[in-house]
C-alpha cells in the first residue's frame, strides 16, 4: 500500500472513532448494553419476577420441586473443579445432593477467583443474557446489582415458612429500595481472636467477651513484647475489620437513610484513635497499614500477633495449624453492647427471559440456604447462617461465639456505590493511623469524597 | 474514450492477478498476525475509547461526553497517582539507562564466555515472574526488624525504617514511593543492557585504537565515542523504559496495594481499582486514554531530542 493510501485509511479510522463517540447515546452503547437492548421491560430493577413464575398461595415455590427440567449455571467464587479445596468438596456435594433430590436438574459449577479480578467477571457475564442463573455474592455488592435491574428480587419465592425462619434484621440486610434481592446464606461477623500461649506467656489471663475497649487496649500493650505485637488488624479496601473499633463506639458510615456522611462523628474519631494510640505506643506491627489479610492471619499463627480481627473462616486453618485460640466478639465501647460489623453471603439469582429456569434457580438458591443443605452436606455452613433453624455450632463448636454476635452485628449501608465509599475510607484510616493527619482530620476528608457520592 | 472504457474492466482483474501473485504470500503469511490485532487489540481499543465517553451500566451505558475527562482533571486521587506515576517514571527511568549503558560497557571487554555468563545473569529477571520479585522486594523492606533491610541496618544501630509502610514525606515525594522506586532501580534492567551489549559489538574497534593513540583515557572514550555512537539505542531503551515505568502495576499492587493512604497509588493502578473494583468501566477508560495521550507525547519529545543518524 502507498504511503498516500495508508495515510488516508488512517484519517479514515480516526475520524470514524471520533463521529462514534460525539453520536447520540443510541449509538454508543458500550458492549454489555448491545445485547440486551431490546430486552423485555421486565429486566428493570423495581419489577417482579414474571407471572408464569410465581408461587400460588400455600404451595410455595420453594417447598415444591422445581417445574423446570434441565442445565442450571452456577457460579461460585473461589470454586475449582475437582474438589481441589475444601470449599469445592462442599460445593460438589450440594450439587450432588440437590441433583438427586430434583433428578431433571443438571447444574454445572463454574469457578470464578475470588477476587476483584473475578468480580469483574462476573459482572461481565451478567450484562449478557448467557450469564449464570445463580452466583454467591457479598450482601454489599447487591444494591450495585439491583440498581441495574440485573437481579432477579426473591420476594416472589419467599414463603412465609422462609420469613419466619431468617433472622429478621439479617432479612433486612438484602433489602434495596423495598425489594430483597438475594437470599442470604451466613452472616460471618468480625470476631477478636485471642492467641491464648501468648497471653499464657505474658502471664496475663485471657479476657472475656464483656471486656471494654479501655482493657483492650491496656491487654494489647501489656502483651507486647519481643518479637509480639498486642493487636494486628487489615485496614485495606474490601474489609471493615477495624470499623470494629469505631462501630462500637456508635459510629456509622452513613446515617438511616443513607443520605449523609456520619463516620467523623465524635464516636467515629474516638474509635479511630484507639487504633491511632494503640499503633504510636507500638503494640500494632510497624506494617500494619499495608499489611495483607493472609498475612495477619499467618502473624497470629505464628505467635507474632496476639490479637487479631477475624472472621469465622479462620477457625479451620488455626485448627489445622493447632493454634489456641479464644474467640472474642469486640471490646464494649460506647454503645455499651458487643457491637461488631459484619457481610452476609448470599446466593443472587439474575434476571432471564425463561421464567421457569429463573424460578428453578430460586428454588435452588432457596435450598443452599436452608437447614436442608446442611443437613445434605455436613460441614456446608462456615459461618453462622441466617435461618433459626440452622445451629452451626453443633457441628463446630467455635461457631458458637460468632453465634452469640449475630444479634449485636451492624451491616455497611446498601447504597450502589459502596465500593467507592469503602474505598475512600481505608486509605485515611492509614493515614491517620501512620500519624499523617489527626483521626478527625482523616475521617473529614474521607467524607470529602464520599459525600459527592451519596448525591449520585 | 469507449475504448479506453471497455479495456478498463478487462485491466483491473490483470492488475490484480499480477498484484496478488507478486504479493499475496507476504499477505497471507501476515493474515493470522493481522487478525489477531485487529480482533483482540485495534477493536478493544476502540471499544475502550468510546466507554471512555460513558457512564457504564451493566445492561446500559449512557452517553456523557467528556464528563469522565473532565471529573479524572478534578480528582485529587488522580493527581496524586500521576505525579507519583511522574516520580516513579523519571528516577527508574533514569537510572535504568544509565545502569545498563554502564553494565553493558563493562561486559564488553570480557572474554567471550564470560560475556555470554554475565549476559544471560543479568537477562534473568526479565524471564523472573514480576509478582515474584515484586513478594520478594517487599519481603526485604518490611518494616518488621525481621525485614532483611532492616536487618541489615540494625547491625549498624540503625532503623528500623518503615520502608513500604511510611507515608512520611521524603525527597518531594514519600518514604513508601521512594521505597518502591528503590526496589525497581535495584533490579538489572535486563533488556536494556543485553540491547547495549549487541550496540557496543557494533562499534568499530578502530574507533578506540584511534582514540588511544591521541592519549584518550578509558573516561574519555566512554564518553566520546560510546555514548555518542549508542544514541539510538539509548533512544529506543529510553522510549520502552519510560512506557513500562508509565505502566507500573504490579510492583505496587503486590508491594502496597497502593497505600499506605494514597502515597503509591499509581496511574495504571488507579485504572485498576477504577475498573475492576468499582466496576467504572468508562472513567476507567478515560484514564487509560489519558495514560496513553501522556506516554505518546513523552515518546515522541524522547524521539525528537534524541534522534540522531549514527553511522559508521
Amino acid at each position: 500500500m502507498n504511503r498516500r493510501g495508508s495515510k488516508l485509511i488512517t484519517i479514515a479510522m480516526a475520524l470514524a472513532l471520533v463521529l462514534a463517540a460525539c453520536a447520540g447515546p443510541g449509538a454508543t452503547r458500550g458492549p454489555a448494553t448491545g445485547p440486551l437492548a431490546t430486552a423485555p421491560a421486565a429486566t428493570g430493577p423495581t419489577l417482579t419476577a414474571p407471572v408464569a413464575s410465581e408461587p400460588t398461595g400455600t404451595e410455595p415455590a420453594g417447598t415444591a420441586g422445581p417445574a423446570y427440567e434441565g442445565p442450571i449455571e452456577w457460579w461460585h467464587l473461589g470454586y475449582a473443579p475437582g474438589g481441589e479445596t475444601a470449599t469445592s468438596k462442599l460445593v460438589d456435594d450440594a450439587v450432588a445432593a440437590y441433583e438427586a433430590r430434583y433428578p431433571g436438574i443438571d447444574i454445572t459449577v463454574t469457578g470464578i477467583a475470588f477476587s476483584d479480578e473475578g468480580l469483574a467477571q462476573l459482572g461481565t457475564a451478567l450484562a449478557t443474557p448467557a450469564g449464570p442463573d445463580i452466583f454467591r455474592i457479598a450482601s454489599d455488592r447487591l444494591p450495585g446489582y439491583a440498581a441495574q435491574g440485573v437481579l432477579s428480587p426473591i420476594d416472589d419465592y419467599l414463603t412465609d415458612e422462609d420469613t419466619a425462619d431468617i433472622i429478621p434484621n439479617l432479612l433486612a440486610g438484602v433489602e434495596f429500595e423495598g425489594q430483597h434481592f438475594a437470599w442470604p446464606q451466613w452472616v460471618p461477623p468480625i470476631g477478636y481472636y485471642v492467641n491464648n500461649q501468648l497471653f499464657t506467656d505474658a502471664e496475663l489471663d485471657v479476657p472475656t467477651s464483656d471486656w471494654t475497649v479501655e482493657e483492650f487496649s491496656q491487654l494489647a500493650q501489656d502483651v507486647t513484647g519481643e518479637g509480639v505485637f498486642g493487636f494486628a488488624t487489615y485496614m485495606g479496601s474490601a474489609s471493615v475489620n477495624e470499623l470494629t473499633l469505631l462501630y462500637n463506639q456508635g459510629a456509622t458510615v452513613l446515617n438511616e437513610g443513607s443520605t449523609e456522611y456520619t463516620l467523623n462523628s465524635e464516636a467515629g474519631v474516638n474509635g479511630l484513635q484507639t487504633l491511632v494510640d494503640l499503633f504510636a505506643a507500638g503494640a500494632m506491627p510497624p506494617d500494619s497499614t499495608t499489611l495483607a489479610l493472609a498475612d495477619i492471619e499467618q502473624g497470629f499463627i505464628d505467635g507474632r500477633f496476639a490479637i487479631m480481627t477475624a472472621g469465622s473462616g479462620s477457625i479451620t486453618n488455626l485448627k489445622a495449624n493447632e493454634v489456641e485460640f479464644t474467640i472474642l466478639p469486640p471490646p464494649i465501647g460506647a454503645t455499651g453492647e458487643p457491637v461488631t460489623v459484619g457481610g452476609m453471603g448470599t446466593y443472587a439469582v439474575p434476571m432471564k427471559d425463561d421464567p421457569e429456569r429463573m424460578a428453578a434457580a430460586h428454588h435452588l438458591a432457596r435450598y443452599l440456604t436452608s437447614a436442608d443443605v446442611a443437613e445434605d452436606v455436613p460441614g456446608w455452613y462456615l459461618a453462622p447462617g441466617t435461618r433459626q433453624s440452622i445451629t452451626v455450632s453443633e457441628q463446630t463448636p467455635e461457631m458458637a461465639a460468632f453465634e452469640e454476635m449475630l444479634p449485636f452485628v451492624r451491616f455497611m449501608p446498601l447504597v450502589e456505590n459502596w465500593s467507592q465509599i469503602d474505598a475512600a475510607i481505608h486509605p485515611e484510616i492509614q493515614l491517620a493511623v501512620s500519624g499523617q493527619k489527626s483521626a478527625q482530620q482523616a475521617l473529614d476528608d474521607a467524607g470529602a469524597v464520599i459525600t459527592p457520592l451519596l448525591g449520585e | 474514450m469507449t475504448a479506453i472504457a471497455t479495456s478498463q474492466p478487462a485491466r483491473t482483474p490483470g492488475r490484480l492477478r499480477r498484484f496478488w501473485r507478486h504479493n499475496g504470500a507476504g499477505y497471507l503469511f501476515v493474515a493470522p498476525s493481522l487478525a489477531f490485532f485487529i480482533i483482540f487489540i485495534f477493536i478493544p481499543l476502540g471499544w475502550s475509547f468510546l466507554l471512555s465517553f460513558q457512564d457504564f451500566g451493566f445492561r446500559e451505558s449512557v452517553f456523557i461526553g467528556l464528563d469522565n475527562y473532565v471529573a479524572l482533571l478534578r480528582d485529587p486521587i488522580f493527581h496524586q497517582a500521576a505525579l507519583n506515576t511522574v516520580i516513579y517514571s523519571i528516577f527508574t527511568v533514569a537510572v535504568w539507562v544509565l545502569v545498563a549503558m554502564i553494565l553493558a560497557t563493562l561486559i564488553h571487554p570480557l572474554p567471550p564466555r564470560l560475556r555470554t555468563f554475565f549476559r544471560a545473569a543479568y537477562y534473568l529477571p526479565a524471564v523472573t515472574s514480576a509478582v515474584f520479585i515484586a513478594l520478594v522486594w517487599k519481603w526485604v523492606l518490611n518494616a518488621n526488624p525481621w525485614g532483611l533491610a532492616n536487618y541489615l541496618l540494625s547491625l549498624f544501630g540503625a532503623g528500623p525504617v518503615g520502608f513500604i509502610s511510611d507515608p512520611s514525606p521524603f525527597l518531594g515525594a514519600n518514604v513508601a514511593l521512594w521505597s518502591v522506586i528503590l526496589s525497581s532501580v535495584l533490579t538489572i534492567p535486563a533488556v536494556g543492557v543485553v540491547l547495549y551489549s549487541a550496540a557496543l559489538a557494533a562499534i568499530p574497534r578502530e574507533l578506540y585504537e584511534a582514540a588511544e593513540s591521541e592519549g584518550a583515557g578509558a573516561l574519555a572514550k566512554f564518553r566520546y565515542i560510546t555514548v555518542p555512537l549508542l544514541k539510538p539505542v539509548t533512544l529506543y531503551v529510553a522510549v520502552i523504559y519510560t512506557i513500562a515505568a508509565f505502566e507500573v502495576f504490579e510492583r505496587v499492587y503486590v508491594m502496597t496495594g497502593g497505600g499506605p493512604g494514597y502515597a503509591t497509588h499509581t496511574i495504571v493502578y488507579l485504572i485498576w481499582r477504577t475498573g475492576f473494583r468499582f466496576s467504572e468501566y468508562g472513567l476507567a477508560s478515560a484514564q487509560a486514554f489519558l495514560l496513553f495521550a501522556v506516554i505518546a507525547t513523552i515518546s515522541v519529545i524522547q524521539f525528537r531530542a534524541l534522534r540522531s543518524d549514527v553511522e559508521y
